[in-house]
């Protein structure tokens, strides 16, 4: 990574602990625990002044490196596919209450098996119904676990 | 003592744990092989199938696991010089020379017997120093505990690599961030909840370990390009050649393995060193006391430069449990997520583990050495045949791994919230690793947090504010000047570097 990039993570990481401590200054106190030594917000304030302080460090520690000579090009990774990967798994916790868990998972590991470069028709339909269907029937079948078997199904 | 070994032979030589044990050494070395997945996600992975399990047998799973992991790591650094983990990096060095050599299984029997004679040893070695140090830690306090923990976290980014220091130290503190969001414990009130009912019991263990480790390695593996180094292992692993050691190399072998343990169990016992530091400096040790004839094998297989890392990682992970199992303070990121699962079942490490569950105690202990010896006769015969199971192609591995990280921490919480969350946390946790935030320490400082803020309020009111705790009681000012020359030390190292390269 490239030092910019370095110093840009560490401001971000600045300001993430700056957001940190003042949002722990709005952390509610019952009446008369501002003179106790202890405070609910102590533990946060002394995070976010650490970690404040850290983030200065680091940029100068920054400041001063030379650049690298063979730095990660981010550029060069395959942003696409993971990107794909996240948004099946968020739409995989989405699908999971009304599809149920069957059709959610076939469906996620169907889809990221096609993210990732299988086109054979059969890997792609008949693994993962297969496997879900499998796993779900051990889990609710063999150890008794209650999993979602979709909103359709139960009407 | 010897009570306590036959407590924790009966927990583990009853089948069921043995078969737990013999699961947990093939599962550990299948996940441990993986590229990328080391034994901080083979244990994440395990930690919701135990749920059901006593903590004992859990445990055992679970030490079976971590051992089983390091091996495997260490088969695919020889097979084809992609180290599963860190620890294993340095048993490349002659490993892989070796299985270029067409001594493929040489080298493999070599590791697996240097890992176990390392195990071993320090299991031995645990066996003494855990009781001894768990009765000397029953007189610590709130105070001494608080320094211990602090000392701990930072002596974790201090044995960072140079540079990385300060990254580690900021990790470390997002990791106690994060173990702030939720309900108060002392005063009940609801912290960074943000009005949401799914955060009001805090962020769970589970999830943070299996997001920061088992899918952004996975996601990362994806980020990293379209190469199959698992398909290699197809191909390396079907002519491994013979397994035999000759007599002239067990010569060899013993009594690098003598000092290489004692060294990696010394390392691991430090919070933080670890299996990485103890590989590194057993092969440093070795090569530097090595005849100078011996010394130009080191790097192109050499029987030594084999033994010595594979011996000192073992130690090292034996060694990391002392601290785990008698002060309840882990000493790693795999410790760490090993105290999250003893907490999960309702038992708390530390002191008092020896007298109040002193079955799981020694049952974890003993489980060291029944896995080793397990890892010994099961898994090398099975280790062309684990291998080749590695040649599931990556567009099917990938998926699966990440449902099982997913489903993983659903079927805990029944929520769907948690793969949100999940997501969130593996996308996060990919930039800082890209930005080269390490994630050992986040996790470390997330499972030590609550009990930090716990003993933060414990010594603040017992001393009223006051910081004097540092230099009234014996223990805390001991642990306070250990500390200082813990943070003093990389300082010194920087600077040091810093002034030749001014001139």
């Amino acid at each position: 990574m490239s030092i910019r990039g370095q110093i840009f993570a560490a401001m971000c990481l600045f300001v993430l602990f700056a957001a940190y401590g003042l949002q722990a200054t709005t952390i509610p106190m019952f009446p008369g625990q501002e003179y106790e030594p202890f405070k609910p917000r102590t533990m946060p304030m002394i995070l976010a002044m650490a970690g404040l302080l850290l983030c200065v460090v680091r940029i100068f520690q920054l400041w001063r490196m030379p650049q690298p000579e063979s730095t990660v090009v981010l550029a060069e990774f395959d942003w696409k596919s993971a990107s794909l990967l996240c948004a099946v798994m968020l739409a995989y916790g989405f699908a999971m209450t009304p599809l149920g868990f069957v059709a959610a998972t076939s469906l996620f590991l169907a889809a990221g098996f096609f993210i990732l470069g299988e086109r054979r028709l059969w890997l792609l339909t008949g693994l993962p119904l297969l496997f879900s269907l499998a796993f779900y029937l051990l889990m609710t079948r063999v150890l008794g676990l209650y999993l979602s078997s979709g909103l359709w199904w139960n009407v | 003592m010897w009570d306590g070994i036959t407590t924790g032979l009966m927990t583990v030589l009853i089948p069921t744990n043995l078969f737990l044990v013999a699961c947990g050494c093939i599962a550990g070395t299948f996940i441990g092989m993986l590229p990328g997945l080391g034994p901080i996600s083979a244990i994440a992975l395990m930690i919701p199938i135990t749920y059901g399990f006593d903590p004992a047998s859990g445990m055992i799973l679970m030490a079976g696991v971590y051992y089983g992991a390091i091996f495997g790591g260490s088969t695919s650094s020889i097979l084809v010089n992609a180290p599963g983990v860190a620890g294993t990096v340095a048993t490349s060095f002659d490993g892989y020379p070796m299985a270029q050599q067409g001594k493929a299984g040489k080298a493999l029997a070599i590791a697996a017997v240097a890992s176990f004679s390392g195990g071993t040893i320090a299991a031995v070695m645990l066996m003494v120093a855990a009781p001894l140090l768990a009765s000397v830690s029953l007189s610590f306090q709130s105070p001494d505990y608080l320094m211990l923990m602090i000392l701990g976290l930072t002596a974790v980014s201090a044995f960072a690599s140079r540079g990385n220091v300060v990254p580690a130290l900021i990790a470390t503190v997002i990791g106690l961030m994060l173990s702030t969001v939720g309900t108060d414990p002392s005063a009940g009130i609801q912290r960074f909840t943000f009005g949401s009912l799914d955060l009001v019991d805090g962020i769970s263990f589970l999830l943070l370990a299996m997001a920061a480790f088992a899918l952004s390695e996975a996601l990362m593996t994806v980020l990293k390009g379209r190469s199959d180094p698992i398909a290699e292992s197809r191909s390396a692993s079907q002519n491994i050649g013979s397994l035999k050691i000759e007599k002239s190399e067990i010569r060899e072998m013993v009594p690098v393995v003598a000092r290489s343990s004692v060294v990696g169990f010394f390392v691991g016992v430090l919070p933080g060193a670890g299996a990485t530091i103890a590989s590194f400096l057993a092969y440093g040790m070795e090569r530097a006391i090595a005849p100078a004839k011996e010394k130009l094998k080191f790097g192109h297989g050499s029987v030594r430069g084999l033994t010595a890392p594979e011996t000192a990682n073992n130690a090292a992970c034996t060694g990391s449990f002392v601290p785990l199992l008698t002060l309840g303070i882990p000493g790693s990121g795999t410790t760490a997520v090993m105290l999250g699962a003893l907490i999960s079942y309702g038992v708390q490490p530390g002191p008092q583990l020896f007298q109040t569950n002193p079955q799981v105690f020694w049952a974890v202990i003993i489980s060291m050495y029944i896995g080793n010896v397990i890892l010994l006769i099961l898994n090398l015969p099975l280790i062309p045949y684990i291998a080749r199971l590695l040649a599931l192609p990556r567009q099917l591995l990938i998926p699966m791994i990440l449902f099982f990280s997913l489903i993983g921490v659903y079927l805990v919480s029944f929520n769907t919230f948690d793969i949100y969350m999940m997501t969130g946390f593996a996308i996060a946790a990919i930039f800082l690793r890209l930005f080269s935030y390490p994630m050992a320490p986040l996790i470390l400082g997330f499972i030590l947090g609550g009990m930090m803020e716990d003993n933060l309020q414990r010594t603040m009111t017992l001393y009223d504010g006051s910081l004097s705790f540092l230099w009234q009681r014996p223990v805390s000012l001991a642990i306070s000047l250990i500390l200082l020359v813990v943070v003093l030390v990389p300082v010194f190292r920087t600077l040091r570097g810093a002034r030749p390269a001014a001139r």
